[in-house]
């Protein structure tokens, strides 16, 4: 599905070479992890890693896209990942444009595909969208011109796939062989287009143990046919555990009676230090961000040296910058 | 009116005293006699139906043809010819339209276009509500007085169970039966899909099976309160067929439809956000589909219609989620029945009972049967392979699944009221 009908890339194909990805392959889109093959998810990785040195020089710039034009197309409000994004497509060296749709065009009654031929017609190379509705970034990719490439920057609850791309990739740098850990994912799993994506990572990187931990009411239905073992119990499910993600708890469920309030949720759910002493002993805890504290995580494990949740955001820009330059149309 | 001569037709009549091959004779919109010219037809038209299968007209329990209001969407004009290329003779109106069909004016204004139109025939479902609301009971029996039918909420919520005790309690004392499309709206919770493995895959909102077997059963226990004339429309899921077949064999004089697409997906089919599976209620997991083939051919599933919803390319093009549900099914109803015969799911007579007899019964009308002197209602069947090609769909609304399937049964000719109103070319 992210690969081109037209055979574009080789799914096989391995060592990328940097300096032509741009000619020799390329990704059609980038709109979901489901049905990326592992090579390709490692080469991005690899490709993800020689960026992150581009940061630390003087010139924070290669000219991989010079020329290009991205447009971020953001149907709902973010902070962290519109701005990397940003950041990404400018130390590629690109002319980029922010649009916050829902404050502009859709209030008037303009219809998504029109807002999409205006833009078009500006002759852009790339969208990177976000949309409250999932589905929503598959569905542009099926109605725009032949040159231009979607990036999913989450689409309602089913897909984040930059984020966990930009989260398998934090969990590299400690881990180096994904057959040996176990990966514990906690909280909002029915709201949750992050873990959705990184479950179907996580799956095709063959991580053999894969927990989703939460109230029945945030775990769905049929969750188990994504090759995950789902678990109420915190304690149970995160013991010895190698990775624990933990996930938003979103203020808006505590009034739909999801959960009994912010109090029990904590008890139950919340990652406190006693809780990270039940890890393996190389453990690490992540979180997408932003981070509610005191609610789902304690301010001393958020903080403290066993948290990677800064180096998550500064490895997105990395991450960000290989899926970009992989996906633009020659 | 021309009179007509059918010939050496294979006659599939369930419930009737005849079948086989027989000659049919009409005169004057009616059937005057089975292989006998009881008054001398005058230049009689005559329709060769030799190694064709000849069986009622059908009588489809749920159509929306879109006027008056939505004529942007489809017309009586244009769904009517779809309907009669499928071998539909009389159609069952949702009053879903715009406005809402409540008052005795709305359903003559239908019934007047029909007439107008002259292709199939219409009986109308007026609302249960005033507008659809869920709340005010509509004037019962002044829309019986003018033609209605029965009642429906469609799929519009009713405020809650008092209400619908109510409206129950009501119709029954006017002898006028209900249409309940069972619905729990606090447990469909806004859904799309079917409450399961691909709806958690794709994150899409799903709507439990629950939801429908709860309501089924509150409908079947106020039903029994009431004595209301009880039709639940619609059945998707295992559970609630399990109730309904309960309800009967306690005694209840329940009946229940299908509609025809439920019998061929599951929820499986919107795996990837394809907006032609998008339907209400939606596809279920696999095992109720299989239990709906199972069930099919036996009295629980009373009735199969088209459940016929046309839309604009327009109300296609967003986000699945915001995508209007439904399926633009009515040509194809029969063909799809047939290959239900080809697959072995249910045998011809059954088949042809379905869409016959069985809802011509559920509206109470006088329909679905071959008889001499029953209404010349005829459909006239032959086999030949084709494909439904999208350029050639008579229906404004393209949105098919089915697009690009090959059939093995195709309408030959459709006759109503003893004209002939389809003809393949």
């Amino acid at each position: 599905m992210n690969v081109s009908e037209n055979n574009e890339i080789d799914l096989d194909g391995k060592n990328i070479s940097h300096n032509n990805i741009v000619s020799q392959k390329h990704l059609r889109h980038f709109l979901d992890i489901e049905y990326l093959p592992k090579s390709l998810i490692l080469d991005i990785l690899d490709l993800a890693e020689s960026f992150a040195g581009v940061s630390g020089q003087p010139v924070k710039k290669v000219p991989l896209l010079r020329g290009k034009t991205i447009v971020n197309l953001f149907f709902e409000a973010s902070t962290r990942t519109r701005t990397t994004f940003e950041l990404a497509a400018k130390r590629l060296s690109a002319d980029f444009l922010n649009i916050n749709v829902d404050f502009s065009a859709t209030k008037k009654g303009e219809t998504l595909l029109d807002t999409l031929r205006n833009l078009e017609a500006m002759h852009c190379d790339m969208f990177i969208v976000r949309h409250p509705f999932s589905g929503a970034a598959e569905f542009i990719s099926k109605n725009v011109s032949q040159n231009i490439s979607i990036i999913n920057a989450g689409d309602g609850r089913h897909a984040h796939p930059t984020q966990a791309m930009l989260d398998i990739f934090t969990i590299r740098k400690y881990f180096s062989d994904f057959k040996k850990i176990k990966v514990a994912i906690v909280g909002d799993i029915l709201h949750s287009r992050v873990a959705r994506s990184l479950m179907h990572a996580l799956r095709i990187l063959e991580v053999p143990d894969i927990r989703v931990i939460g109230p029945k009411t945030l775990l769905p239905n049929g969750i188990e046919y994504m090759g995950v073992t789902p678990y109420v119990d915190m304690d149970e499910g995160i013991k010895n555990c190698n990775v624990v993600i933990m996930l938003r708890l979103q203020n808006e469920r505590m009034d739909s009676s999801f959960i009994p309030d912010e109090h029990e949720y904590y008890n139950l759910y919340g990652f406190t230090p006693r809780r990270q002493e039940l890890l393996a002993k190389n453990g690490i805890v992540m979180h997408p961000g932003p981070v509610n504290r005191g609610i789902e995580i304690s301010s001393e494990v958020a903080d403290g040296e066993r948290s990677v949740i800064l180096q998550q955001v500064s490895n997105g820009i990395a991450v960000r910058m290989a899926i970009l330059s992989l996906s633009m149309q020659p | 009116m021309n009179d007509l001569i059918i010939k050496s037709g294979n006659l599939v009549n369930p419930g009737g005293e005849i079948s086989g091959v027989h000659d049919i004779y009409i005169k004057d919109g009616k059937i005057i006699g089975i292989d006998e010219d009881t008054t001398k037809l005058s230049s009689p038209t005559i329709i060769d139906a030799e190694d064709c299968i000849i069986c009622p007209g059908l009588v489809d329990l749920s159509v929306r043809f879109r006027e008056p209001g939505l004529e942007k969407e489809a017309t009586i004009f244009s769904e009517s010819k779809a309907a009669v290329s499928s071998g539909v003779t009389t159609v069952c109106y949702m009053p879903d339209t715009q406005p809402v069909i409540d008052t005795p004016a709305q359903i003559k204004l239908v019934e007047e276009i029909f007439k107008n139109v002259d292709l199939c025939k219409v009986k109308v479902l007026a609302s249960l509500t005033k507008g659809l609301d869920g709340d005010r009971l509509s004037p019962m029996m002044e829309l019986k007085e003018a033609g209605a039918v029965g009642l429906t909420n469609c799929l519009n919520p009713i405020k809650d169970s008092l209400v619908l005790r109510r409206a129950m309690e009501y119709a029954s004392g006017q002898d006028v039966a209900v249409f309940y499309q069972p619905q729990n709206n606090y447990l469909a919770n806004n859904g799309c899909v079917h409450e399961g493995k691909i709806a958690t895959k794709l994150g899409l909102p799903g709507i439990p099976s629950a939801a429908e077997s709860a309501a089924v059963a509150e409908a079947i226990l106020l039903m029994k309160l009431t004595g209301v004339s009880l039709h639940l429309c619609r059945i998707s899921c295992l559970e609630s067929l399990m109730i309904i077949r309960n309800a009967q064999a306690a005694g209840l004089p329940v009946t229940a439809d299908v509609a025809i697409h439920q019998l061929f997906f599951d929820e499986n089919s919107i795996d990837n956000f394809n907006s032609d599976y998008h339907v209400m209620p939606p596809f279920r997991a696999n095992e109720d589909l299989v239990d709906l083939q199972k069930e099919v051919s036996s009295e629980t599933i009373t009735a199969i219609c088209s459940d016929h919803q046309p839309h604009n390319e327009d109300a296609r093009q967003a986000p699945f989620a915001n995508t209007q549900p439904g399926i633009s099914s009515i040509e194809i109803l029969l063909p799809l029945l047939m290959e239900l015969v080809d697959m072995d799911i249910m045998d011809l007579n059954t088949a042809i009972k379905k869409v016959t007899l069985n809802p011509s019964n559920i509206l109470g009308i006088d329909s679905g049967i071959i008889d001499k002197g029953s209404t010349a209602d005829l459909c006239i069947l032959r086999k030949e392979e084709w494909t439904f090609d999208e350029k050639k769909i008579q229906s404004a609304g393209k949105n098919n699944p089915f697009i690009g399937k090959k059939f093995s049964t195709l309408v030959d000719k459709t006759i109503c009221n003893g004209k002939i109103v389809y003809e393949k070319k």
